[in-house]
Order: C-alpha cells, then sequence, then structure tokens
C-alpha cells in the first residue's frame, strides 16, 4: 500500500498503480484521451497532467505511479489552465462537424470542452490542417484523419492486443496521420474494438455509421452469445431493434475486448423473427399453441425433448421441471450440431454455445443423435436449430411430429408441425455458465417481438394444457429455485468494471 | 586578441589526417592503450575528476552520467550520438571528417569504462563524407584489432556499429535516437526510466555526444588537472564553436571556455560580414535564445557566462546575424524548421508547432495583426513544459526571445500598426 495527498486528503492505495487510477478510486477524475487502462501508457495526448509538490513540471497521471508521499493536485489553478490549453491545441485542427459525425454524443472532445475548455476560438476555419475524410481501413472500421487527435490508442490496440501491427502513425508534426500499411487493411478479428477506444469521431463502425444518434440507444448490459467465453456486452436498441453490441469492461472475462464476431452477432435478432405461433392448420393465438403442443405430445407414443445449450440456465431447468411435471416418461437430451469454429489465444472459444457448462451442471448433456436415432414419434426442441446445423438430420425426422419453441425462422422451426415463438435472450433475463464455470446474468434490452415468450412462460403453458401444475410467480422465482436445484452453478458472477476507461 | 587553444584540433592539420597511419603517427590509441592496462572504475574517476560536460546542448556532467548506470547489470551499451542536427552546428562534421579515430579511441575509453561490448554510432543521414570517413576508420581499426573481439589486446570485445539516421532531427534526441536504432519510429521516449537504466534495447545504456567522447584522449593521456587547466571552474576544457551566418570567416573555431565571445566573433571569424554592425547572435544552436549584439559582446564562451544571460551555450552553433537582418524574417525560418521537425507525439508541440509557424509566417508577409502578436506569444508560453522532451521548449525559447528582444521589428510588420510607428 501507498499513502499519498489527494488534493488535500490523506489516502492509501495499492502499490503499482497509476494516478488515474489511484484517483478515481476516490471518484476523483483526471481527465484523458491517450491512456486506456487496458493499453501501455503512452503520456502523449498531455490532457491528463497534473502538479505533484517538488516537482516543477506538471506530470502525465497515467505514466506516474503512486509513490509514498506524493502530494498530488488535479484541480489546481496551474493544472486547470493546462487542461483548457490541451483543449485549444487538440481543437484548432478539428473539423467540429459534430453535426455529421457519429461519435457525437459520446466524443472526449465534445465532453472535455464542457468540462475544461470553454476557450473562445481563437482559429480561423480556413486555417485548418485539412486531411482525408473517409479512409476505407477494413471492414468494420472508417477513418476521419481529420477528427483523429493522434492518440495512439487503436495502434496500440493493433500491437498489443490483437498481436498485428496493422496501424501506424506516418509522418511527423501536424501532418501525422494514422494509416494502414500501403495496400494491406485493417482486417484483424478484434479490429472492431478500435472504434470503442477511438475517445473522437475518427474510427466510425461501418455497420453503425449514420443509423442513429447514440443519445436515442437505449443500453443494457449482456452476455455475448457467441461462444462458450461469455465476453461482457452492452446491447443498445432503438426503436425495438439492436442497433450495435460494444464490449462492456470485464477484468475476469474479456477485460475491454470483444471480438468481431460477437460484435456482429445481433443481425439475426432483428430479422427472421418468428412472430406468431404456426401450425399445419395455420396461425395460432398463444393459448392455442400452448393447447396444439399439449394434444401432438399427447397423442404421441414416445416423446424427446431436446434442450440447448444456448438456453439460459433457467430455461434448462424450467424444461427440465416441465418433463418431471407433465411427461415424466419423455427422454430429455441436450445437446448442439453447431460448428465449433477456430479459437484463438485471446478469446474466441473454438464451442459457439455460451451454455455448455450450465446444461451440463444441469445433467442435460446427452447423446443427442443417439437419442434422436431412437425414433421417437414426437421431438419438441427448445431453442436449438438442429436442421440449420445439421442439415442430413432431416431424414431421421422424417415422419416424426416436431414441435419448435424457436425466436426465428429457423430451418428447424420451419419444418416443425408446430412452432411457438420465444424470446432471445436480449428480450429476457436469463443466465449463462461459461466453459469457466462462471455464471453470468443477462438482461432485457428489447421489448418481446410478436407474440413470443420466454420459454419458461410457453412452457407452463403447455404443462397447463397437459393438466400438470407447473408455474412461477416471476422469474426471479424460477432463477431462485434454478440456482437452489443446482448449487455447481453457483451464485451470478460479479463484473468487475475496468478502471478509467470511460470517457 | 584572442587564439585557439588546440586540443581536438590538434592532428587535424597533418596530412590524410582521417586515416589510421597518420593518425597513429601524431599519437592516436596511446591514450586508449593505457585506458585500457587500466580498471574501469579508474577511468571513471578520472573523467568525473577532469569535470568533463557534455558538448550534446545540456552540458551535463559525463563521469556523472556514466555512474547512473545500475551495479549489477547483463549488458551496457554506448550509444555515440552523432546526429548533429541543431541548426548552426557542425563541429561533430569536423571530426568525423578530418580526424574519426580520436572519435573511435574516445569510444574505446568509454567502452572499457562503462563496460561496453558493443558500442553504436547514430550518424545523422544527410552526413556522407562523415559517413564514409568514419565507416572507413572504423574498418581501419577493426584490421588494425583496436576494435574487435579483443580490442587494443584488452582480452575485451568492442564492437561498433554504426547507424545512418534517415534526417529527423528529432533524433538526435537521445530517445528518439534510441528508437530510431531500434527501427521504430523516432519519437522521444517517456523518462523515467532513463535510458541509463532502460536504454537501447532495454539495457543500461550511456548517450555520449562525438566531441564529448574525443575529450577523453586527452583526459586520459594528461589526466584531470591537466584538463581542467584549460577553461573556466565550471567548464573545464575547450569547446569546438561553429561560426556562421553572417561572418567574414566562418568556420569551428577551438577555444578555451571562458573566451569573451567578441573575440571568437572578430579575432578568430574576423569580424561581421562587410564590416557591418552586429545585430543578434544566436550563441549555442538555433534553439537557444537569441542574444542581442549588446549582450552577445558582454557573454564569454562558456555554459554559466551564456546561462547568466538566460540563453544557453548548448551545442556552440553560433548564427551571426548583422544589422541588415530582418529578425522577423530570421523567426519565420526558425518556426517553419521546428513545425516541420516535431515529432506529432505530444499535444502541445504538434498542434502549437505549427500554429506558431504559420502565425509568424502570416506577420513577416505583413498580414499579422496586434492579435496575432499576442497570440504567438501565449502560444509559446502555451507549448513549454507539458510535452515528452524538450522540442517544444527549443521552439518556444527562440519564439520569445526573437519577439521580446526585437519587438519593434514584430510591430512594424503588422497590417494594424500604429501609423506613428516606423515602416518596416
Amino acid at each position: 500500500m501507498a499513502k499519498f495527498t489527494l488534493n488535500g486528503v490523506e489516502r492509501e492505495v495499492p502499490d503499482g498503480i497509476n494516478l488515474i487510477e489511484a484517483a478515481l478510486l476516490f471518484g476523483v477524475r483526471i481527465p484523458h484521451y491517450c491512456y486506456h487502462p487496458g493499453l501501455s501508457p503512452e503520456g502523449n495526448c498531455r490532457m491528463c497532467a497534473v502538479e505533484i509538490e517538488g516537482i516543477p513540471k506538471l506530470q502525465t497521471a497515467c505514466t506516474t505511479l503512486v509513490a509514498d508521499g506524493m502530494v498530488v493536485h488535479t484541480e489546481s489553478e496551474k493544472v486547470i489552465r493546462e487542461r483548457t490549453e490541451v483543449m485549444e491545441f487538440l481543437l484548432r485542427n478539428h473539423p467540429i462537424d459534430c453535426p455529421i459525425c457519429d461519435q457525437a454524443g459520446e466524443c472526449g472532445l465534445q465532453k472535455y470542452y464542457m468540462e475544461h475548455g470553454l476557450h473562445d476560438s481563437r482559429v480561423a476555419v480556413e486555417e485548418k490542417i485539412l486531411k482525408r475524410k473517409r479512409v476505407d481501413l477494413g471492414p468494420l472500421v472508417v477513418l476521419d484523419s481529420e477528427r483523429c487527435i493522434l492518440c495512439s490508442r487503436c495502434v496500440r490496440f493493433c500491437d498489443e492486443i490483437a498481436g498485428v501491427r496493422e496501424l501506424v502513425l506516418a509522418n511527423r508534426g501536424g501532418r501525422s496521420e494514422i494509416t494502414t500499411f500501403p495496400g494491406r487493411t485493417l482486417e484483424n478479428p478484434y479490429s472492431g474494438n478500435v472504434i470503442d477506444i477511438c475517445p473522437v469521431g475518427a474510427l466510425t463502425s461501418k455497420d453503425f455509421r449514420f443509423k442513429v444518434r447514440v443519445w436515442f440507444l437505449k443500453t443494457a448490459g449482456s452476455i455475448c452469445p457467441g461462444c462458450e467465453r461469455g465476453c461482457n456486452i452492452y446491447i443498445e436498441q432503438y426503436q425495438n431493434e439492436v442497433q450495435r453490441i460494444r464490449p462492456r469492461a470485464n477484468l475476469d472475462v474479456n477485460r475491454w475486448w470483444i471480438c468481431d464476431d460477437g460484435r456482429l452477432d445481433y443481425k439475426w435478432i432483428n430479422r427472421d423473427r418468428l412472430l406468431r405461433a404456426e401450425g399445419e392448420a395455420g396461425a395460432h393465438s398463444p393459448e392455442r399453441a400452448d393447447e396444439e403442443a399439449a394434444r401432438i405430445l399427447r397423442e404421441a407414443g414416445s416423446v424427446l425433448l431436446v434442450a440447448s445449450p444456448r438456453s439460459s440456465n433457467e430455461n434448462l431447468f424450467a424444461l427440465k421441471r416441465f418433463r418431471d411435471a407433465a411427461l415424466p416418461r419423455a427422454a430429455l437430451v441436450g445437446g448442439s450440431f453447431r460448428k465449433p469454429w477456430e479459437g484463438d489465444r485471446i478469446l474466441k472459444r473454438p464451442d459457439r454455445n455460451p451454455n455448455r457448462k450450465g446444461m451440463e451442471i444441469l445433467g442435460l448433456s446427452g447423446d443427442l443423435e443417439g437419442a434422436l436415432r431412437k425414433a421417437p414419434d414426437c421431438v419438441l426442441v427448445v431453442e436449438n436449430d438442429l436442421l440449420g446445423d445439421r442439415p442430413d438430420l432431416a431424414d431421421l425426422l422424417r415422419g416424426k411430429k416436431l414441435i419448435a419453441l424457436a425466436s426465428n425462422r429457423d430451418a428447424t422451426a420451419e419444418k416443425a408441425a408446430l412452432r411457438i415463438p420465444v424470446c432471445t435472450y436480449a428480450e429476457t433475463e436469463g443466465s449463462w455458465t461459461n466453459f469457466e464455470g462462471r455464471t453470468q446474468a443477462f438482461h432485457p434490452v428489447l421489448k418481446a417481438v410478436g407474440e413470443s415468450r420466454p420459454v419458461f412462460r410457453v412452457l407452463e403453458g403447455i404443462a397447463r394444457a397437459l393438466g400438470a401444475s407447473l408455474e412461477w410467480s416471476d422469474f426471479g422465482a424460477l432463477r431462485e429455485e434454478t440456482f437452489q436445484a443446482a448449487p455447481a452453478l453457483g451464485s451470478l458472477s460479479p463484473s468487475p468494471g475496468g478502471g478509467a476507461h470511460a470517457l | 586578441m584572442i587564439a585557439e587553444t588546440i586540443l581536438l584540433k590538434a592532428r587535424m592539420v597533418n596530412p590524410d589526417s582521417h586515416a589510421l597511419v597518420s593518425a597513429r603517427a601524431a599519437g592516436a590509441y596511446r591514450a586508449s592503450a593505457k585506458a585500457l592496462a587500466e580498471e574501469p572504475e579508474e577511468i571513471v574517476r578520472l573523467v568525473k575528476d577532469s569535470g568533463l560536460r557534455g558538448r550534446g546542448g545540456a552540458g551535463f556532467p559525463t563521469g556523472l552520467k556514466w555512474t547512473f548506470l545500475p551495479k549489477n547489470r547483463d549488458a551496457t551499451y554506448l550509444c555515440v550520438n552523432a546526429d548533429e542536427s541543431e541548426p548552426g552546428t557542425f563541429k561533430d562534421r569536423l571530426i568525423l571528417e578530418k580526424d574519426p579515430h580520436l572519435l573511435i579511441e574516445g569510444i574505446v575509453i568509454a567502452c572499457h569504462a562503462i563496460r561496453c561490448a558493443h558500442a553504436y554510432l547514430y550518424i545523422r543521414g544527410e552526413f556522407c563524407l562523415p559517413y564514409e570517413r568514419i565507416r572507413a576508420a572504423a574498418a581501419e581499426a577493426y584490421a588494425a584489432g583496436l576494435l574487435g573481439p579483443n580490442a587494443g589486446g584488452s582480452g575485451q570485445p568492442i564492437d561498433l556499429t554504426i547507424h545512418r539516421g534517415a534526417g529527423a532531427y528529432i533524433c538526435g534526441e537521445e530517445t528518439a535516437l534510441l528508437n530510431s536504432i531500434e527501427g521504430k519510429k523516432g519519437q522521444p521516449r517517456m523518462k523515467p526510466p532513463f535510458p541509463t537504466n532502460v536504454g537501447l534495447f532495454g539495457k543500461p545504456t550511456v548517450i555520449n555526444n562525438v566531441e564529448t567522447l574525443a575529450n577523453l584522449p586527452f583526459i586520459v593521456e594528461n589526466g584531470p588537472d591537466a584538463y581542467r587547466a584549460i577553461g573556466t571552474e565550471k567548464s573545464p576544457g575547450t569547446r569546438l564553436m561553429s561560426v556562421s551566418g553572417h561572418i567574414e570567416k566562418p568556420g569551428v573555431y577551438e577555444v578555451a571556455h571562458g573566451v569573451p565571445m567578441r573575440g571568437l566573433i572578430e579575432d578568430l571569424a574576423g569580424g561581421v560580414r562587410g564590416g557591418r554592425k552586429l545585430k543578434a547572435l544566436i550563441p549555442g544552436g538555433s534553439s537557444t535564445p537569441v542574444l542581442t549584439a549588446e549582450e552577445a559582446y558582454a557573454v564569454n564562451v562558456d555554459f554559466e557566462s551564456v546561462q547568466a544571460t538566460g540563453s544557453m551555450l548548448g551545442s556552440g552553433g553560433c548564427i551571426v546575424m548583422d544589422e541588415t537582418t530582418d529578425m522577423v524574417w530570421a523567426l519565420d525560418k526558425l518556426a517553419h524548421f521546428y513545425a516541420h521537425e516535431s515529432c506529432g507525439q505530444c499535444t502541445p508541440c504538434r498542434e502549437g508547432s505549427g500554429w506558431i509557424a504559420e502565425i509568424v509566417q502570416k506577420i513577416a508577409a505583413g498580414n499579422g495583426t496586434r492579435k496575432d502578436l499576442e497570440k504567438l506569444e501565449s502560444l509559446a508560453a502555451q507549448i513549454v513544459g507539458n510535452t515528452i522532451c524538450v522540442f517544444s521548449d527549443a521552439l518556444a525559447m527562440p519564439v520569445v526571445s526573437h519577439v521580446t528582444k526585437f519587438r519593434a521589428e514584430f510591430e512594424a510588420h503588422l497590417a494594424d500598426r500604429a501609423s506613428s510607428s516606423a515602416a518596416p
């Protein structure tokens, strides 16, 4: 531990942390652009300069480690003047094109100009240095060089995190520019992170550009469904459509990053949704669908219930209880035929299901293909696109009554005798347990689409129609029962945030 | 009348002074042989006692810098700063061209003193003849066994790698120089850690200027007392002064520290060109504050005397400006240079250098206003002190000194000058 004095108050902090992080522990925010807790400090933006007694020049807080006895002032006249001066320099060649800039509303220049600038401009517009406005850096990212403040976060991200030297700061002085090497593009599988860490509107997302103003977005903390890592994300929606996904810092799981596949893994939530229950005779109301499902299940000689490693722990548990209460003779097996992808040493895991571990803990893993081969009369598939993942299973399922609880019109739902719409993870509460056994909660950001219901509510309805008693007063009751029944799920993991990264 | 005091230039008058045969005939490598027979600590002590101060610009005591190396270290590097990029300075070039073996001998002594087995010499890319000369001299030294696995028969290896720069002023800044040798962009590093702890390739490193190292043979051979007998108490030894500009006999003059500047200008360099009067003098390379004629004639050539005027002896690059010089034009040239050479890393320097250059240009073109002049002064104050290296100070100092000391000239250039003020 180190004792230091921060703005006149003696404080104690762990050894080896820099002044930005140390001050933040006591609610003192030191403005900064180039510093990012996940990257090596560079000290080039000079915005975080603070006064340390005994040192004549201001020191950059990002590169100064707290030392015992240090006396630090973050709000002295000298410091505040310096910040205003740095802001003036940063805006000197900035195009101030906020009205057409996607970063507006979440821009470090706007934020700190309001907090630390508010100076009168001494620059004539025609004196500004003009640079390239639309540089196609790669599949995800567009660069506007005029907006760039050359903090080099993106360069350091590629070098240090993605492990590829794709970006460089070329040229000198006022002509400095971020660029790729000639003829090369920014295409590493984590390239989208440079958009998030860019403190200004220089790097924008091709996917999100010009879609919606950020202040209209509604945000919820969630978990990426892309693989069994369980990266923490924010899902952001406008008019009940997901607009973008951003990483949410969690030092234990994904630090500050997500992969590009995860970033784009939301389009399916917005399109090809199953809006109403449909049977062979046409559309059904929810109640009618539950009764229809009950009829099919009742008439079948043998039933197989298929669970999915994409379902939440709570929904998996509800399915288990459904079997016990309503169909005690039915087989219940979980599994997935989703083709694994290539993992890497950064975040991506080969298994593309977010809850394989939770399904195992709940005792639902088994030989799914074997169970299907045992020729049950009826197969009820919950959140599992068996036919999309393995089209050859169509032969095996021919002649069987297929009931699909599905969010989308996927191949399985299309083939089903009865398809009932359910909510995606973006519309419900739930939890997944990642490959390390870490159970993490996700929260709804969208209203339920069409007549979709949470899986457990659909199961309740079918059970009711089957004459069984299965009911939870609310989601909380289901969750409590789930965690009690399966202590190995542990408790919900907290998400330790990532320090002073938020601009 | 003052005269030169010759320590470093002694052999340069000989024919083929750059060749090993000629240099050896005149005593080269006697001092390094003596040094290699001594314990390294003894050499460090000698250099400390001599009071030798760095000739690159800051004047830091060389022996003291060497002692900053950590006690337990697995490797040490010596970097020879031959980037000589400060406008007005061309004395290292003289050594490289005329007596490269003096430098190599100094390198051998320094390597022995700091236990360095591999020295890197970073030479300015535009230095063509100096590069050819130092490369040929190094080859001769290797062939003669003065460098190599058994340097000077000492049983210890001393290798010398010569690395050419690619034309960036900032690479003369020692940590940018390290980055450049490592193949990175030449941008200064954050300090601490200082190079003596974490330097080239992450190892403890000493960076010394060419002229500094060239002083070592004399010190080793004649002892610290003989060295201290020359110059002043705080600035012992001689100084290679590069004199250029409006001067009758531009060139490199070696003078004992402490001689009057007037003597250097008038006795040695033949006085101001065409018998004109002196208007201004930049005493130590383009980044040192300009002196008025009055100030220039009152100082002596040593660190402390020039410092007392608020300027610096720096790298000893004297730029002489006669009475016909337009000081706004002069600053315009300097500001343009610094805007062009800012590495672009730190916000204040990157944005400020270009902005300052633009304003000076505007004033020089007669389009500036009183507001521009005020802005110029406030920007110069704004860029000082909040950057990774001292480049921004190196720009601010000439700006502030030019505007303060020659204010009337700047005001006369303004578009909105008061009608009563003198026409330009």
